[in-house]
């Protein structure tokens, strides 16, 4: 569980937050428990179920800038402030995901590789083309479960970069 | 029928992306205006041609853009110097037709004492109320109008310089501070004496005359839904409006442009009290912000109309005889936080998605990654709905605010949802105090909203709206593109590794 916490209008709250694939699991401060299953069908969109109503499809729509995470959510439009990362560092910077629906056509890392910047990783195969899926930057591969010739969606996530504890990326946001 | 050629816009925003519509549905050439801080906005790209000017109110510098540009007509807008008669007496010594009414007419309009006079005289209800006058003047006045009466400084306006007076023995100490105040703040410590209309609903008459002596009212439209004197929701027709009142209104508004030999497109403003009393408050001598509640409920398009009269046409038989079909509702979506006093605000607008259907309307001119200042009105869109009756209306229009998607800039859009919540606003209790009584403490409690919070982990793993690597700060909605993380591309051979 990794703690975040959520600034709105000056209220802060904590999270605990775990991740596990497209699945997000919160433990709000009054104790209850949200299980959500969240994934991206555009740009800046995102079909959102919970768990105990899996028939229910919420549209989210959810950007940030430099402070504010604003996401619109069932009609209505939520600005949190930045949201901090303390400890665990379990939510990696790095996911990678296919941009439009695709084939691997070959995989050139494993899980627990260490990856430079910019070294390809995956080749994937759609309309005629084939697409080179390099690293953003250096950490080590995680997540990976894909193998020649699988199907990825647009949007599914193909990999995790991990960032060395010692170098985390989202330190960045801390100092704003 | 002749429409002018080539029509100059005078404005910006949303009301010049509406008139180049028309105008380009009507086969009529526009060409917009901008400044230095507006170059390459949308309003300017709406209109196909578009000339640089140095102000949005230099009339000389904007009748010479028509000139150079080859127009032969000028569309004001509304705001600006849509009301300034100086504007037009230069358009028309420009050799180039105003859309819009006589400079005489707007004059007379333009300033409080001579449009109550006209009024008066044309036989339109006016508050009542006194000519300046000393303490000991007003004081037996005050009695025939009955308390609560206002004290209103001559020089004041726009709810500034105005004291309420509930019985006879405060007049004297009020009158005194009163003064002393306008004073001090105008320069002028005359006092006059005015009715206060007690729970008043915003109604105003939309009127429209051509130069062949036709003059009609086009139905009313309720903007008691006001913040700091401003109106954010608009409807038509009004749920306090009966059918022989709306005759009776109708036909003040009428007198009262004719009163001053009106031509075009104008508004008759009234307040209307719980007896069905009105009273003339103002004249808006220009095409009004929102006239899109209008269009709906008759089916005319009034920037159409105004083209036609311009061009000297009659008015067409669905303009004189006009029918009202349904219920229309209009809001206005600011850039500003309800929370906060209705601050305006500032941001780039990083994502937009605009709602659209059958009775949905949207006029606005947005861009995605546009920068929102503070330069102009924080106006940014009206979205307005149609349906058979006010219930759907409102349903319609609660829907179409809760898929309206503008993100990266606080607006209103949460609290106009709120608004048409508040079963008073339901039942057409509306009155211009309505914010104040059901809305003061908005919002009530911040809902927390888990979903919310999961969004965002989540949409931080895919980097969404991620600011390039960070180190700028700057927010690039672009950075959430996953092709951005690709590497180069390598045709293949119909798909096959090569």
């Amino acid at each position: 569980m990794t703690a975040r916490t959520f600034r709105i209008r000056g209220d802060e709250i904590e999270v605990a937050a775990r991740r596990d694939g497209d699945h997000l699991t919160l433990n709000m401060p009054d104790g209850e428990q949200h299980v959500w299953h969240v994934r991206r069908v555009g740009a800046a969109e995102f079909a959102a179920r919970t768990a105990s109503d899996d028939q229910r499809t919420h549209t989210v729509h959810a950007v940030r800038d430099r402070t504010n995470w604003w996401v619109h959510l069932d009609g209505r439009t939520h600005r949190f402030e930045a949201v901090l990362e303390r400890g665990g560092g379990g939510v990696a910077p790095g996911g990678l995901t296919a941009p439009i629906p695709a084939t691997v056509v070959e995989t050139l890392v494993a899980n627990g590789d260490d990856v430079d910047a910019e070294q390809v990783m995956l080749v994937l195969s759609a309309m005629k083309m084939q697409l080179e899926v390099r690293a953003p930057h250096a950490g080590t591969v995680a997540d990976m479960h894909l193998a020649d010739g699988d199907q990825v969606d647009g949007g599914q996530q193909l990999l995790t970069i991990v960032v060395a504890e010692s170098d985390p990326p989202a330190a960045k946001e801390e100092q704003q | 029928m002749s429409l002018p050629r080539r029509v100059l816009i005078a404005n910006r925003g949303e009301i010049s992306v509406r008139i180049a519509r028309t105008c380009h549905a009507a086969g009529v050439e526009v060409v917009a205006v901008y400044t230095e801080l507006d170059a390459g906005s949308p309003h300017a790209l709406a209109a196909g041609r578009a000339i640089q000017v140095d102000s949005y109110v230099d009339p000389q510098g904007l009748c010479e853009a028509a000139r150079s540009s080859g127009c032969d007509a000028v569309h004001p807008g509304y705001g600006f110097l849509s009301e300034n008669p100086a504007f037009v007496t230069a358009v028309d010594a420009a050799g180039l037709l105003f859309i819009g009414p006589p400079a005489a007419a707007m004059e007379v309009m333009g300033s409080k004492t001579r449009a109550r006079a006209a009024m008066r005289s044309a036989g339109v209800p006016v508050v009542p109320g006194t000519e300046p006058g000393t303490a000991t003047e007003l004081l037996p006045a005050a009695a025939d109008i009955g308390y609560p009466v206002f004290l209103k400084a001559v020089a004041g306006g726009g709810g500034k310089g105005m004291s309420i007076v509930s019985d006879p023995e405060q007049l004297e100490r009020v009158y005194r501070q009163a003064s002393e105040e306008a004073a001090k703040s105008f320069g002028d410590g005359a006092i006059y004496l005015e009715k206060v209309v007690e729970r008043p609903r915003h109604i105003e008459i939309q009127v429209f005359a051509d130069t062949h002596g036709n003059t009609v009212a086009l139905g009313e439209r309720e903007c008691s839904i006001q913040r700091r004197h401003q109106k954010i929701i608009e409807e038509a027709p009004s749920p306090a409006v009966s059918a022989e009142l709306r005759a009776r209104m109708s036909a003040a508004a009428v007198a009262a442009a004719e009163a001053v030999g009106y031509v075009g497109a104008g508004t008759v403003e009234f307040l209307l009290d719980g007896n069905g009393d009105f009273y003339f408050l103002e004249m808006n001598t220009r095409l009004q912000v929102e006239h899109p509640v209008t269009e709906w409920i008759t089916g005319l398009d009034l920037v159409r109309l105004q083209l036609e009269v311009a061009g000297g046409a009659t008015l067409p038989p669905e303009a004189l005889d006009p029918s009202f079909v349904g219920h229309a509702i209009e809001c206005r979506v600011y850039a500003e936080d309800p929370a906060a006093g209705h601050l305006p605000q500032a941001g780039r607008l990083m994502l937009m998605r605009e709602p659209s259907g059958p009775g949905v309307r949207v006029d606005a001119a947005l861009v995605e990654g546009q920068e929102i200042g503070v330069h102009f009105d924080p106006m940014l869109a009206k979205l307005s709905c149609w349906a058979r009756d006010r219930d759907a209306a409102i349903a319609r229009m609660r829907e179409a605010l809760g898929r309206y998607v503008l993100l990266g800039v606080q607006t209103n859009l949460d609290h106009l949802q709120d608004v048409l919540a508040v079963p008073a606003f339901r039942e057409g209790d509306l009155t211009t105090a309505f914010l104040d009584e059901h809305l003061a403490d908005w919002p009530a409690s911040e809902e927390i909203a888990p979903l919310a919070m999961a969004a965002t982990l989540l949409a931080d793993r895919y980097g969404a709206g991620r600011a390039g690597h960070g180190e700028t700060g700057t927010a690039d909605p672009l950075a959430a593109d996953p092709w951005r993380t690709l590497g180069r591309f390598r045709m293949s051979d119909n798909g096959e590794t090569s």
